[in-house]
């Protein structure tokens, strides 16, 4: 990470954030979620939207752990907050929503040198967080089926043992149909791009 | 836009892993460019693949997941609570409400079968017969009081787990409550709780589907009955009953009931 004089007093947080530490989670979770949630109820949003963009946000922030370059020059929530924002004007955007205020903006007091975000990166962070959600409504045969098969590297013999399939050819059937349930649902997704 | 069969699938799945000769590479590569189908296949193997190096994400999310799980579980418990202690001052203003007006308007009413008993014993009513049929609907409420207490301490004990997140350890004082409730103090509330929990957590569809059914069957509120379908639809999706899953799903979305409608449409989506 980058030299350590230029960070804010919050970068102690960030790190511990960074290590999956579970204390540095809550607090960031019960800091941040609420105001997150409110900006984006007050912007046409609703609570799902909310939870959705939180989460797309903490990817954003998470993959900042490992650029080397990377200084936390203002409070972490105001970075965090920049992060969201971007990503729920691209929502609205893509929404097409007239009316687009934000309210108290004097929150982002920081924004002009808070975040410079690629757009790609927001893009990925949208993806991941999208393919997540639908991955986990699949049926749990299916999911474990798929993260066996496309994480794990296992064979259609081995997923057949683990899962519960009577043979390879099952497996590689049943793969096939969840990846096709999958595929419909994650790109019938309005908010997938 | 088609929707590919498995073959289409297997060749997609081969050009991604490098082990299609070079012309057969190539009609797939074509077929990518033209057919949004096999692009969007595409496009999800790869994801699916890649999550492997974002385990440090999956994790992290899945940490802030069950955080987010917690609090809003929290806002039900509390909002139980606050319903209980509103029935239970409810109950005593009753309670007072009906004593004013026996004492003010019925003292010398008619006696009733019970007064015979209390007669024997003049000193300890020494009102007269109209406290007897007042000291039934004590009894009454007094039986509920019992029970509650008996509840409590389940369901304290729940609640405690719950909130560790202990939920397998939960269940238990759970199914004790429910069995210590009569059917008029039914609790459809903390049914679609531990619904949940078998659903989510103990990937437990029998017993989910046990719980949803008693609200579904049940004089429950329509907003109750809604989030048991909810969740049935999701015991029949579990179950490859994809049919009834979407019938279900389709009820809830036609009905008023947030977030309900919200999520059964999401899902239908």
């Amino acid at each position: 990470m980058s030299n350590k004089d230029a960070n804010h007093s919050d970068w102690g947080q960030f790190e511990l954030f960074c290590k999956n530490n579970r204390k540095a989670s809550e607090a960031i979770y019960e800091e941040f979620f609420p105001k997150i949630k409110k900006m984006v109820l007050s912007n046409h949003g609703d609570e799902d939207d909310a939870w959705d963009i939180f989460q797309e946000g903490l990817i954003v922030l998470y993959r900042y752990c490992n650029k080397e370059e990377f200084s936390l020059n203002v409070p972490l929530y105001y970075f965090f907050s920049s992060i969201c924002r971007r990503l729920w004007l691209k929502v609205l955007e893509k929404r097409r929503k007239s009316e687009i205020t934000f309210s108290n903006l004097s929150e982002y007091k920081y924004e002009n040198n808070a975040v410079t975000l690629p757009e790609d990166e927001l893009l990925q962070a949208h993806r991941l967080q999208v393919l997540l959600k639908h991955l986990e409504l699949l049926p749990v045969k299916g999911k474990q089926t798929l993260k066996l098969y496309y994480m794990e590297g296992k064979s259609h013999r081995e997923i057949a043992e683990l899962v519960g399939f009577s043979n390879e050819a099952s497996a590689k059937v049943q793969k096939f149909k969840y990846l096709r349930r999958l595929q419909a649902m994650v790109f019938g997704d309005r908010e997938f791009e | 836009m088609k929707e590919l069969n498995d073959q289409d699938y297997e060749q997609i799945e081969n050009y991604m892993q490098g082990n299609l000769p070079t012309d057969a590479a190539m009609q797939i590569e074509k077929k990518i460019q033209t057919d949004p189908a096999y692009k969007q296949a595409l496009q999800l193997m790869q994801d699916l693949s890649d999550l492997e190096q974002q385990k440090g994400e999956m994790e992290m999310l899945r940490h802030f997941g069950e955080l987010h799980k917690k609090n809003k579980n929290k806002v039900i418990i509390l909002k139980h609570r606050r319903k209980r202690w509103a029935i239970a001052v409810a109950a005593l203003l009753l309670v007072l409400v009906s004593w004013f007006v026996f004492e003010n308007f019925f003292s010398t009413s008619k006696p009733t079968p019970n007064a015979e008993s209390h007669d024997t014993d003049p000193s300890a009513q020494p009102s007269g017969l109209s406290q007897v049929n007042w000291r039934k609907e004590i009894t009454h409420e007094g039986n509920l009081q019992l029970l509650g207490e008996e509840e409590d301490k389940a369901l304290e004990q729940a609640l405690i787990h719950h909130d560790n997140e202990e939920f397998a350890a939960s269940l238990p004082f759970f199914e004790t409550y429910f069995s210590g409730l009569a059917p008029v103090d039914e609790d459809y509330e903390m049914r679609l709780v531990v619904c949940k929990i078998y659903l989510d957590i103990m990937n437990d569809l029998a017993n989910a589907e046990r719980h949803a059914l008693v609200v579904k069957n049940s004089k429950a509120i329509p907003s109750f009955k809604a989030e048991a379908d909810f969740y049935l639809g999701i015991v029949a999706y579990e179950k490859e009953d994809v049919e009834e899953a979407f019938k279900l799903w389709e009820s809830v979305a036609a009905q008023d009931h947030e977030p309900w409608k919200s999520k059964a449409k999401s899902l239908l989506q």
